[in-house]
């Protein structure tokens, strides 16, 4: 009873908010709420995105069945700019999120601890503000931010600065709103100087102080028992995750430099970036401080995670977050004569840790290289669409381990398990019909280890404030071990979104 | 004195009174041209423009009796075939079949110039351009200023004179224009953005000129449009960037907010529609692909009825039979009429009618034929009475534009929007662009 009211009062929110902001933009006919003479704009949305499971759970996942409602997340978010001179830009974007899956199915709550409910559940942040300071050839970003490198779509390989939050769903922001709504914004110094003369050069520098307001931050993963939780991960390591991160200060500084120019339609980019890893490695002696816990465990924390076997669930920390030099290149260039768009960019880790499969507390580090070569080509198919072209993009990534072993496991989201190498293709398509109304897509992707997923979406837009979408993962594997889909592979969904934009 | 004159010298003396003669038949033709009461208070008004007749040659003439016969009429379904020849095809099939579709008739006026500097620059290079007539029509020895000032009947020339010889000042803004995307029902939606031009190159009256320096790339002109309505796509900021190089295909970049990153796409993607509207990305300024991309085909000097002298911001029209520019000015001037073929295979038009005004070379209409030879949209250009920017008084960039759909029943005019405190609205020449902002890691910097 408790959970329809509160689905009740969700939609209703919903649609009072939409009708009331839809009145004040249809009576001042204006494109934005605009404050202090013009030079405060405010914009925003809310927006429902659903997911609903159309297979059984796996085993790790017991009790999630079909037509599980599994996400029930409302956004309200605004968007405000305020530009008092030309030179100075302040922009702030605060955001309410809330799921209502967990309120609407209590077999769904109950699997989540319940110290981890709340943050499962309530996202309320000013998730980015920031100052844009703009002089000549120059201009600072100082604040919390998002800051994107890289040419590649759908998988992060040069987009390195900022973490990922994928407890909600990796697969469903990655290409509906391409990573934007689950990177994680940090506090950073970004100083760009650009020219327009020459090779028209531009230098990049980042700075991220990690002392303020969370220090370093790593990847968020998704709490135990979520439907899109790491397999094989107790809420207690997920704890760990978060206590593990090191102690704010200087030392969590990070660095990035960029520079790019253009040379005889070559926009190339190179760039460095000395950073922790945003994934956790185990500590060395963590096999140890798992054992030992059982004996400091006075209050019988817990239960044998793996009968047998003997750990038990004790709060510590249990993992590091080890600094690495990245470095990297990217490109792009429009061939004429194919009427086609060539990207690529590659990453070099100096020193990437590696944990051992068989043993627990063994790792390595290794040099690894990973690239991406692409291409996007608009391509007319009459008879499926005599109006616009269909936008054709393919993508090959490789990542290869230098001085590999057999019992080394790469253990980033997507590290490599198999193999001293990895490749993975993904193939996209898209267009537009009725004035860019429907908007059909499908993506494919393949792991050449032996897994790949098939994502179909279709968007419609209605006037200027509505947008109804819909899609589907599908998702294969052939164990659960493959990087991507295999823990995974269960996890085969239905979503819809509704989203309201005003002004 | 007493020497006779030989067999040569006595031929030439016929042949230098007949030349003489014809100069003087011509001359007086020409000063008749010039006798018009309306073209002399123009050039009496404003000696430029006098200068600028006398370079490109050409006096319109206004049709005086048929003036007097529509001057202030209302031109709709009733009376419009009287007028038929004198109107775009789509614009009469509209007047004919919609009731809300009218227009009154003005008298004819000419309300453009050229810069000074422009006007200079034409001067000095006069004679000195070159084209190839055969394809790919590659234009030579170009500096600055109208390539080809007279370019009687060679669709070439007048092809190039559209392309690099409209005075549009060295850079400009039209702030806040608002397309409005119709179907038949008057169901529709909005597309809000920014339309920014810089020339890099051949400028004539903001230093550096003729060049911005540094210019390796060779860049003529940068285009760009940065959306900031409707929500979704609010932040998309396009850079078309067209190169000196006139076989060499322009460069595209995209910032997409949500992406937070710079695209960069494909030429290839001209047929597409532009922000979802009628309008494909290749019908930008009417047309904005290469001379090389089309075959001419030169029809003749017409008298027709254009949008000319109106009035902008114009109020925003209610619904879809109102879509079609109700109760703007008409006025008869007369228009080159060009045929443009597309020399590319696959391309989504096969011809367009183009409507140039010889006096400054722009575009006035565009009507475009499907792939089958099909009648199927088009572009009405109304340009403005009046420009804000004190110092160029002369220049009339578009008002607004029409786009039909015919096919579809569609339409997508775009306006600026009505004036708002502390907002900007309507076109901006020579305002002195910083070239960073039309750059791809000038357009990176200013999304979020």
């Amino acid at each position: 009873m408790k959970s329809r009211f509160i689905f009740c009062l969700v939609v209703l929110v919903f649609i009072s908010f939409s009708m009331v902001t839809f009145c004040v933009c249809k009576v001042d006919k204006t494109y934005a709420l605009s404050f202090l003479e013009g030079t405060l704009n405010v914009k925003g949305f809310m927006r429902n995105d659903s997911a609903w499971r159309i297979r059984h759970g796996s085993n790790a996942q017991e009790g999630l069945e079909p037509w599980d409602l599994i996400l029930c997340r409302n956004t309200f978010q605004l968007e405000i700019e305020y530009k008092p001179t030309d030179w100075l830009t302040v922009f702030a974007i605060p955001r309410l999120v809330y799921d209502a899956s967990l309120d609407l199915d209590r077999s769904l709550e109950r699997r989540i601890a319940s110290h981890a409910r709340h943050d499962f559940k309530v996202e309320d942040d000013l998730r980015e503000i920031y100052a844009d300071i703009v002089w000549n050839n120059w201009r600072a970003r100082i604040g919390k931010q998002q800051i994107m490198w890289g040419e590649s779509d759908l998988f992060r390989m040069a987009d390195i600065v900022n973490p990922l939050d994928i407890s909600w769903d990796y697969l469903l922001y990655s290409t509906v709103s391409s990573f934007e709504d689950i990177r994680i914004p940090l506090w950073a110094l970004d100083l760009n100087w650009a020219s327009y003369t020459g090779y028209q050069w531009s230098v990049e520098f980042v700075w991220l102080p990690g002392f303020i307001e969370d220090g370093f931050e790593p990847h968020k993963v998704a709490p135990e028992g979520a439907n899109w939780a790491l397999p094989g991960t107790p809420q207690f390591m997920v704890d760990s995750l978060r206590t593990s991160e090191p102690d704010d200060g200087w030392e969590n500084s990070e660095f990035g430099l960029r520079v790019k120019g253009i040379f005889r339609g070559w926009e190339t980019a190179l760039f460095y970036f000395y950073s922790r890893m945003d994934h956790p490695t185990p500590k060395e002696d963590v096999e140890q401080r798992l054992l030992r816990s059982v004996n400091f465990d006075h209050h019988g924390h817990g239960e044998a995670l793996i009968p047998g076997v003997g750990l038990y669930a004790h709060p510590g920390k249990y993992f590091e977050y080890p600094f690495t030099n990245r470095m990297g290149a990217t490109f792009n260039k429009y061939h004429e004569l194919t009427k086609t768009i060539y990207r690529g960019e590659c990453v070099v880790t100096i020193d990437e840790p590696m944990i051992d499969r068989y043993v627990m507390d063994r790792t390595y580090e290794r040099e690894t290289f990973q690239y991406m070569l692409g291409f996007d080509r608009p391509t007319m198919i009459r008879f499926l669409n005599p109006n616009r072209s269909f936008l054709i993009s393919a993508q090959l990534f490789q990542k290869f381990i230098f001085n590999y072993n057999h019992h080394m496991k790469d253990h980033s989201p997507g590290g490599t398990t198999t193999d001293r190498y990895q490749t993975v293709l993904t193939f996209l398509i898209n267009t537009g019909y009725r004035w860019d109304t429907i908007l059909p897509q499908l993506l494919l992707a393949y792991n050449f280890s032996g897994e790949g997923a098939i994502l179909p979406q279709c968007e419609f837009w209605i006037g200027d404030h509505w947008r109804l979408g819909v899609g589907a993962h599908i998702m294969m594997s052939h164990n659960m071990r493959e990087p991507y889909f295999g823990g995974f592979r269960h996890n085969d969904q239905l979503y819809t979104w509704l989203k309201y934009q005003f002004h | 004195m007493s020497k006779r004159l030989n067999m040569t010298q006595k031929m030439c003396i016929p042949v230098i009174a007949i030349t003489l003669i014809v100069l003087s038949l011509v001359n007086v033709k020409a000063e008749e041209k010039k006798k018009d009461p309306m073209l002399q208070e123009y050039m009496k008004k404003d000696p430029l423009l006098k200068e600028w007749l006398e370079m490109v040659d050409f006096y319109p003439k206004r049709d005086q009796e048929w003036e007097e016969k529509w001057v202030g009429k209302k031109i709709d379904k009733t009376n419009v075939d009287e007028v038929k020849e004198l109107l775009p095809e789509i614009a009469y099939r509209a007047f004919k079949n919609w009731d809300k579709v009218y227009a009154y008739v003005e008298p004819a006026t000419i309300n453009w110039r050229p810069s000074p500097g422009f006007i200079e620059a034409t001067k000095k290079y006069i004679g000195k351009v070159t084209c190839d007539s055969e394809w790919p029509y590659i234009l030579h020895n170009y500096v600055a200023g109208c390539p080809f000032p007279r370019p009687g009947n060679d669709p070439i020339k007048i092809a190039w004179n559209r392309d690099r010889g409209v005075y549009e000042s060295d850079d400009y803004q039209y702030a806040s224009v608002v397309f409005n995307v119709y179907d038949q029902k008057g169901r529709g939606r909005t597309v809000g953005c920014d339309y920014n031009r810089l020339y890099w190159a051949y400028r004539t009256d903001i230093d550096p000129k003729p060049e911005l320096p540094g210019n390796k790339a060779g860049i003529y002109r940068t285009t760009a449009l940065r959306v900031y309505w409707p929500f979704d796509i609010a932040g998309l900021n396009m850079v078309v960037i067209k190169y000196k190089d006139t076989t060499k295909e322009e460069d595209l970049y995209l910032y997409v907010p949500t992406m937070r990153r710079v695209r960069r796409l494909s030429a290839g993607q001209r047929c597409d529609s532009l922000a979802g509207t009628d309008a494909a990305w290749d019908d930008c300024d009417v047309y904005d692909g290469e001379v090389r991309q089309n075959d001419y085909k030169y029809i003749g000097i017409q008298d027709k009825l254009v949008w000319y002298n109106v009035e902008y911001p114009y109020p925003e029209t209610a619904d879809w039979e109102g879509a079609y520019f109700c109760g703007l000015p008409l006025q008869k001037l007369p228009m080159i009429i060009m045929e443009a073929n597309s020399n590319i295979s696959n391309f989504c038009y096969s011809k367009r009618i183009w409507w140039i005004d010889p006096i400054s070379s722009r575009h006035y209409n565009s009507t475009l034929y499907d792939r089958k030879g099909r009648l199927w949209k088009e572009q009405f250009i109304a340009c403005t009475k009046s420009m804000k920017n004190p110092d160029n008084p002369g220049n009339n960039p578009a008002a607004m534009t029409q786009f039909i759909d015919w096919q579809a029943q569609h339409a997508s005019p775009w306006h600026f929007e009505p004036p708002q405190e502390g907002k900007k609205t309507g076109p901006y020449m020579n305002i002195g662009w910083d070239p960073i902002l039309f750059t791809p890691e000038g357009i990176r910097r200013m999304g979020r």
